[in-house]
């Protein structure tokens, strides 16, 4: 029983050692020369203007997370997509042919889903959480 | 079926309600509805003695509350039982009307309280199902926690406290005690039950029986309350305001000795064989000790709750000596108790509100200012030392006889007479003690010249509140003179216990499981586990 | 794939409360007013400010009704169900996913009793303290959803769904209270202990099934003999049965409850010490006392989940109430003592693994009258410790002389203090009776009953506390002006039928006992 784990074990040790043994590499072998401009933080390239630590209006969260949460939601409509033919076969389905009887299954559970989907929407838009004004 | 049991125990309820539907500023309405409620109950509670048969129970109500867990509203009334619920009825509009001018804020919920804690009371006194009197007995102890702490003296938030956490500790230990035999009952018989006569009959093995004996016996005894457990009691007659030490003292410390007699010494035979002399000498050491410390109060009330002390001691011994005469005078002292002690609270309650202070040493010579006081104050007094024809004398006289001549093993059990003859001795010592501190009470607050200024202009009994004397004189009378009204109804039901005591002590404890009295088999079913709780398949997967 | 259309109506109440719950979402965002109350004004006052503005009432109050009478319906409709289980054993729905059975119903049953009075109780709490979002019905609905799925739950994928739909909704609850600081706090550990906890709940479905092979409960209990004594099926459950504890704020599990009892909004406290609570002990309830308890072994149950609960609830119920004894705060007070009465629930959970299943009845008994008595109690908190400057006004010292002040409401919270501490005639002490009997059916229980019993004699003093500060003190002469209590119909009726069933269950314990004790 545990045996059967022994090879993820030993991948995990393997993972472990050489990360840490590349970065014991690094400190021991590399040379360390430090001079103020290689100290200094930078931008892309240029100096820094002004504090990094400044608040972003958080509109760009609000709409990430609304961007985020709609767009994963409608990624499962791939899945259900890819399935539908099983979804709404009460037989077995051979090719593109279902075996048996037709039913709305598929159809109605993402109708369901789809229409929740449309309560949240309805439900930001009113409460002004996409636009910006 | 006769209603009268659940028409008093509920009719103060009713008064609550109506309480609760007169607007709060009609104290005097208040109050008459207070008065008027417990004087029904009080008339209504008379009734209970025509055709009243002391040997068994009389007037039986029994109404399914929980029946599929063994509880009913079972109540009933015997001769142990009688007097003290006409003792609690007959005290109440008495009380009532001494508060008139002692309780003049929030009186509406003054007479709420009072009147929930008669419906506790009376219940408690009735209840012929264990968890029904396990209820009362807990209601009854909110209601004076709030009289306590509301109207109370200036410490009455510890006091009120101190009285209910000593309470709840004996009252948790017995409800473990009660759920054990409940279970235990279900194991002898097969049927879920709270029945007196059930958890009367179930005879349990020697050590379940001394663990239950122990948990009830605390319970009763912090109640009575018995040396050393007795340490609330001061504080709370000291900050209860008068009507409250009043029903405190003569009724609910009657509820310690009534369940020690109902209860605790029926179920247990073996364990009161066992722990009986240790009862006996604590309820000594209680009368030695109450009598001395009462002697060295600076305070009235205090005074004569340690009085109540060594008066409870009385009581107790009588109780454990476990023949009929000193059950008897343990169960006579219990009324004498409630009125004598009743009465002085009532007097402090009076010269209380006139001077607001209970110090003795600020009074002195009242006699001449208060004639008719002092008269009424000597006659408590006398009663409460136990003078020959007042109500004190009977109990402790009959407590003290049945203790001396307790020495053939009635009962059989050796160890309780054992030491009557010193028992008996240092009780009489308890009773001169007794005098001594009641007689000094009485002379320091009374006779001599009427030295203090403030003294000087005390008017005299009202006939407000010698009506509210009055009711109690006759009583203490009564109770001195004629003793027969009330042991006629007592000594059958006290004979018929400590029958039934000895009937259950003689078939032994049982042996590892627990039967019934009665049952010839030790085992009662062939398996020897009768009745294992119901519902043990094992449970359906979900 | 095939479908049952008898699962719809067999699973209704879950249902309906999602829908109920879009319902109000839109009701809400389509209410024509946009300034309900102060969150929607778009400069809030300084929380320092002397004068605080008061909320404007706000066009939403129609939510309250509607939400209450939404519940009522489905509450009409889980007391519907039962008859349609034929048989003992519960109805499965949505391919063993999720079983209709009495027990289910009966919790959920209960949930919705205490959230319909939490939702009378709420609406003017949150109007004076400038919280009125119509967001807090639909959240309150979406986690009932969450608990009815996870008291109906039949697979540790459905109590994983349950557990996580449930606390979604409550994290967002407990940090309405957006001007208080309190609020946020108690959101935020609620929030990082419950993501965490989700964590170790996972892990352990995880290594069970990684085990058993199954998801499903009723496989898993025909397959314990099995694998009890393997580690990874044991780890999993105890990791499962910690997650567990978190929910229900078991010592030593409990260090973020008191923070956030006390910070998050009254009324959303009510309902997480007792709808949470609740449903928490129903799936401790499916996982442990029937996948893996066995009612024939005493204390035998697998993976001697038992041993360690026994300690956990003696844990708790001192530690709870020994937090509780010197709290100034009422509000912080009755998170501990929420705390402790995880406890005494843990004793009906032990007493199901070891005397079978009369405890039952005791343990959902128990939560009812609890449920009733905290979300009362709640209730009371919200109502008299209102502050015109739209704080809360909590210690003692605050609410002594409420007697006088406000003497229906100081009777209602005594009513509640006094069911909490186990006094006889409510539902309390029935429900503390009722479960110490059947755990003395087993000796081995004795000392779990006799420390629960010297637990409650300490509930006492605190409880009697608070009633001697209202009854027996005197407000203290202070300059700052005394609380303001709400005044409010629905917070009255609320209490007052939170205050009546506590009386009632005690008074009359028998039916709710039997429908408690059949409800299999």
């Amino acid at each position: 029983m545990s045996v059967d784990y022994a090879p993820t074990l030993v991948a995990i040790l393997f993972g472990i050692g050489f990360s840490c043994f590349f970065m014991a590499l690094a400190v021991f072998l590399g040379p360390k020369r430090p001079d103020p401009e290689k100290l200094s933080p930078f931008e892309c390239g240029s100096d820094p203007i002004g504090s990094p630590r400044v608040r972003f209006s958080v509109k760009f969260y609000q709409v990430a997370i609304l961007f985020l949460i709609f767009d994963i939601e409608s990624a499962f409509l791939y899945p259900w997509a890819a399935l539908y033919r099983r979804l709404s076969c009460l037989g077995t389905v051979s090719g593109t042919q279902c075996l048996g009887t037709v039913t709305a299954f598929g159809f109605v559970e993402m109708l369901v889903f789809i229409g929740t989907l449309v309560v949240a929407l309805a439900y930001v838009w009113r409460k002004r959480a996409i636009g910006w004004g | 079926m006769s209603m009268i049991l659940p028409v008093i125990t509920l009719l103060p309820l009713l008064g609550v309600l109506l309480c609760l539907v007169v607007p709060r500023e009609e104290a005097a309405l208040h109050r008459g509805i207070g008065i008027g409620v417990t004087l029904t109950a009080f008339l209504v509670s008379l009734l209970v003695l025509s055709g009243f048969d002391p040997a068994t129970m009389n007037h039986v109500v029994k109404w399914a509350w929980a029946p599929s867990l063994g509880i009913h509203f079972h109540l009933g009334i015997d001769g142990i039982s009688l007097w003290l619920v006409l003792l609690t009825t007959f005290l109440m509009p008495v009380v009532l009307l001494s508060t008139v001018n002692a309780i003049t804020e929030k009186v509406r919920e003054f007479i709420i309280a009072v009147l929930v804690l008669e419906t506790g009371m009376l219940g408690a006194f009735l209840a012929l199902d264990l968890f029904v009197f396990y209820v009362f007995w807990e209601v009854m102890l909110i209601p004076m926690y709030f009289i306590i702490g509301i109207w109370g003296g200036e410490r009455r938030l510890y006091a009120a406290i101190k009285f209910v956490l000593y309470t709840m500790v004996g009252s948790l230990l017995m409800l473990i005690a009660l759920l054990y035999m409940y279970i235990k009952a279900h194991q002898a018989t097969g049927q879920w039950s709270f029945a007196y006569d059930t958890m009367r009959n179930l005879i349990l093995t020697p050590q379940e029986q001394l663990l239950c004996f122990v948990a009830f016996a605390l319970a009763f005894c912090i109640k009575v309350p018995l040396f050393p457990l007795h340490t609330w009691l001061p504080d709370a007659h000291v900050e209860a305001p008068t009507a409250g030490s009043v029903i405190l003292a003569s009724v609910l410390l009657k509820f310690g000795s009534y369940g020690l007699l109902r209860y605790a010494i029926p179920f247990f035979p073996s364990a009161v064989a066992e722990c009986a002399p240790y009862m006996q000498w604590l309820a000594v050491i209680g009368v030695v000790y109450g009598s001395l410390v009462a002697f060295a109060q600076p305070d009235i009330k205090k005074l004569i709750a340690y009085s109540s002390v060594a008066h409870m001691g009385f009581v107790v011994l009588g109780l454990f000596m476990l023949n009929p005469r000193s059950v008897n005078g343990a169960m006579y002292q219990m009324l004498a108790h409630g009125i004598s002690t009743g009465g002085l609270f009532l007097s402090v309650g009076v010269i209380y509100e006139r001077r607001h202070t209970r110090r003795l040493d600020e009074f002195g010579g009242l006699w001449q200012r208060m004639p008719y006081f002092a008269a009424t104050l000597l006659i408590f007094t006398m009663a409460s030392v136990g003078l020959p024809g007042l109500s004190g004398f009977v109990g402790e006289f009959l407590v003290i006889l049945g203790t001396f001549s307790a020495t053939r093993d009635a009962i059989g059990i050796p160890a309780v007479v054992e030491h009557a003859k010193l028992l008996g001795a240092i009780c009489a010592l308890g009773v001169v003690l007794g005098a001594v501190y009641m007689l000094w009470l009485f002379q320091r607050a009374m006779l001599g010249p009427l030295t203090n200024p403030l003294n000087k202009k005390l008017p005299d009994l009202t006939l407000r509140e010698g009506l509210v004397m009055l009711p109690m004189l006759l009583m203490a009378f009564w109770l001195g003179i004629y003793p027969s009204t009330f042991l006629s109804d007592i000594d059958p039901a006290v004979v018929k216990t400590l029958a039934a005591f000895k009937e259950k002590n003689a078939a032994g404890p049982a042996t590892d499981a627990p039967r019934m009295l009665g049952s010839t088999d030790a085992k009662p079913a062939a398996d020897g586990k009768p009745a294992l709780p119901a519902g043990h398949p094992a449970p359906t997967a979900k | 794939m095939t479908f049952d259309v008898a699962d719809l109506q067999n699973s209704a109440p879950l249902l309906l409360l999602t829908v109920a719950g879009l319902v109000l979402m839109l009701l809400d965002a389509f209410s024509r007013s946009k300034l309900v109350g102060a969150p929607y004004q778009k400069k809030m006052p300084a929380e320092t400010s002397e004068a605080y503005p008061l909320p404007v009432a706000g066009s939403r109050g129609y939510l309250m009704p509607v939400t209450v009478l939404l519940l009522l319906g489905i509450l009409a409709v889980v007391a519907w169900l039962p008859g349609q289980i034929h048989g003992d054993h519960g109805v499965f729905m949505y391919r063993d996913m999720l079983v209709l059975d009495r027990f289910g119903l009966l919790v959920s049953g209960i949930c919705i009793v205490g959230a319909i009075l939490g939702v009378m109780t709420a609406p003017a709490f949150l109007r004076a303290h400038g919280l009125e979002m119509g967001e807090y019905y639909a959240l309150v609905m979406f986690s009932l959803a969450g608990m009815v799925i996870l008291v109906m739950a039949a697979d540790l994928v459905t109590v994983f769904l349950g557990v996580e739909i449930m606390s979604l909704g409550v994290y967002v609850l407990a940090g309405m209270w957006r001007k208080s600081q309190r609020s946020a706090e108690a959101a935020m550990k609620y929030f990082l202990v419950g993501a965490f906890v989700s964590g170790l709940l996972l892990y352990g479905i995880a290594l069970v099934y990684g085990s058993v092979g199954t998801t499903l409960l009723s496989e898993i209990r025909s397959r314990a003999p099995v694998f009890a004594s393997r580690p990874l099926f044991y780890i999993g459950w105890m990791l499962i049965f910690v997650s567990f504890l978190f929910k229900v704020a078991a010592v030593p599990f409990h260090m973020w409850a008191p923070d956030t009892y006390d910070g998050a909004p009254t009324p959303v406290s009510g309902f997480m010490m007792t709808g949470v609570k609740a449903a928490a002990f129903a799936g401790l309830y499916r996982l442990f006392a029937v996948t893996l308890g066995d009612s024939q072994n005493a204390l035998q149950a697998y993976t001697g989940w038992v041993h360690a609960a026994y300690g956990i609830a003696i844990l708790t119920m001192t530690l709870g109430n020994l937090a509780a004894l010197h709290q100034e705060s009422i509000k912080r007070m009755l998170a501990y003592s929420s705390i402790a009465h995880a406890g005494y629930l843990l004793i009906g959970l032990i007493a199901m693994a070891v005397v079978g299943d009369s405890a039952r009845g005791p343990l959902l008994f128990y939560l009812a009258a609890y449920t009733v008595t905290v979300v009362g109690a709640m209730g009371v908190v919200g109502w008299l410790s209102r502050d015109l400057r739209g704080g809360e006004r909590l210690t003692l010292d605050d609410w002594a002389g409420m007697g006088q002040r406000h003497p229906a409401g100081a009777l209602a919270m005594t009513i509640f203090l006094l069911s909490l501490g186990g006094f006889p005639p409510t539902a309390g002490f029935f429900g503390k009776f009722y479960l110490f009997r059947v755990a003395l059916e087993k000796p081995s229980l004795l000392p779990l009953v006799l420390i629960g019993i010297a637990n409650s004699l300490i509930s006492v003093y605190y409880y009697l506390r608070v009633i001697t500060a209202m009854y027996f003190r005197a407000p203290a002469p202070s300059s700052e002006p005394a609380s303001e209590p709400l005044s409010s119909t629905a917070l009255s009726v609320g209490v007052l039928i939170a205050a009546l069933l506590v009386l009632g269950l005690g008074l009359m314990p028998e039916w709710l006992a039997n429908l408690c004790a059949a409800a299999n």
